[in-house]
């Protein structure tokens, strides 16, 4: 049975879930500091690629 | 998906809500994307995880919403505007910091009795349906000095039994007597002992179910499944 999935975007975190036979799947939550932790990380990469091309 | 090994193909609909999902107007990776509403997702979240027909269900995010669920019958019937994101900002400005771990772990060196005015403060013997340890008025003891713990866990208590009686008082002239706590606030280590003082004092129940953070999103994707109608 296929999957439907639920995203609850909220002010300070986001949280993910499936629904898949009656039964929630793979929950999944992301705060709004992990986004920006991820860009900082990551910006430095897509700076140089950025400048590459 | 690709953490989880789920494939595009394996998703029939994508189910948003919240008050961020007003910015999202896209298929979400092409998917089929709908919005679900939000006062009914916490409503079908809470009662799939509840197993519960009959309740009030507590929203304890930024601020707090409150359901009501009778069977299909689910309604928004009000909140406080009181809930992480009070404790969030009165914890900035009283011990500099907003980091929630850092608040709740503090909180559990805390003496509530040197922040709260209790009823055995200001009465010999217990009153009548109020034991010597219930709260007469919150942070009323405080003094200048008080500890970071103290000040911290009279922060979350503040929060947390502000939330608690608002609740209680919402059920007022009804039967129900059950109260599903959802939402991040739920994750607090205090609300283990704190709730259930106050079902001790009011013979109520408070319930919070395994997935209590994600009943919202839950209940979002219940509704791409299903569409009982609320209210």
């Amino acid at each position: 049975m296929k999957i439907a999935i639920g995203i609850d975007v909220g002010i300070s975190t986001t949280k993910i879930v499936g629904i898949q036979d009656g039964k929630v799947v793979k929950p999944l939550r992301i705060k709004a500091t992990d986004l920006l932790l991820l860009y900082t990380e990551h910006s430095e990469n897509i700076c140089t690629t950025t400048k590459s091309n | 998906m690709y953490d989880n090994k789920i494939e595009l193909t394996d998703i029939d609909k994508v189910m948003l809500t919240g008050v961020g999902s007003a910015y999202i107007d896209k298929p979400v990776y092409g998917l089929p994307t709908e919005k679900a509403e939000e006062f009914l997702a916490d409503g079908l979240g809470a009662r799939f995880e509840s197993k519960l027909q009959q309740m009030i269900v507590v929203s304890m995010g930024t601020g707090t919403s409150l359901v009501q669920c009778k069977g299909d019958d689910i309604r928004h019937i009000g909140g406080i505007g009181v809930g992480g994101g009070t404790l969030n900002g009165l914890s900035r400005l009283l011990l500099n910091t907003d980091d929630i771990k850092q608040i709740s772990s503090l909180a559990t060196q805390g003496d509530i009795s040197h922040i709260n005015l209790l009823i055995g403060d200001i009465s010999a013997r217990p009153l009548p349906g109020l034991p010597m340890n219930a709260t007469a008025s919150l942070f009323a003891n405080a003094q200048g000095n008080a500890s970071r713990e103290d000040i911290a866990l009279g922060l979350i208590c503040l929060v947390l039994q502000s939330i608690g009686s608002a609740t209680i008082l919402s059920a007022l002239n009804t039967d129900i007597k059950d109260f599903v706590l959802i939402g991040n606030l739920t994750l607090l280590p205090q609300c283990e002992y704190l709730f259930p003082m106050m079902e001790k004092l009011y013979d109520v129940r408070f319930i919070i179910p395994k997935y209590s953070e994600f009943c919202t999103a839950i209940g979002a994707a219940l509704q791409g499944i299903d569409h009982p109608k609320g209210k």
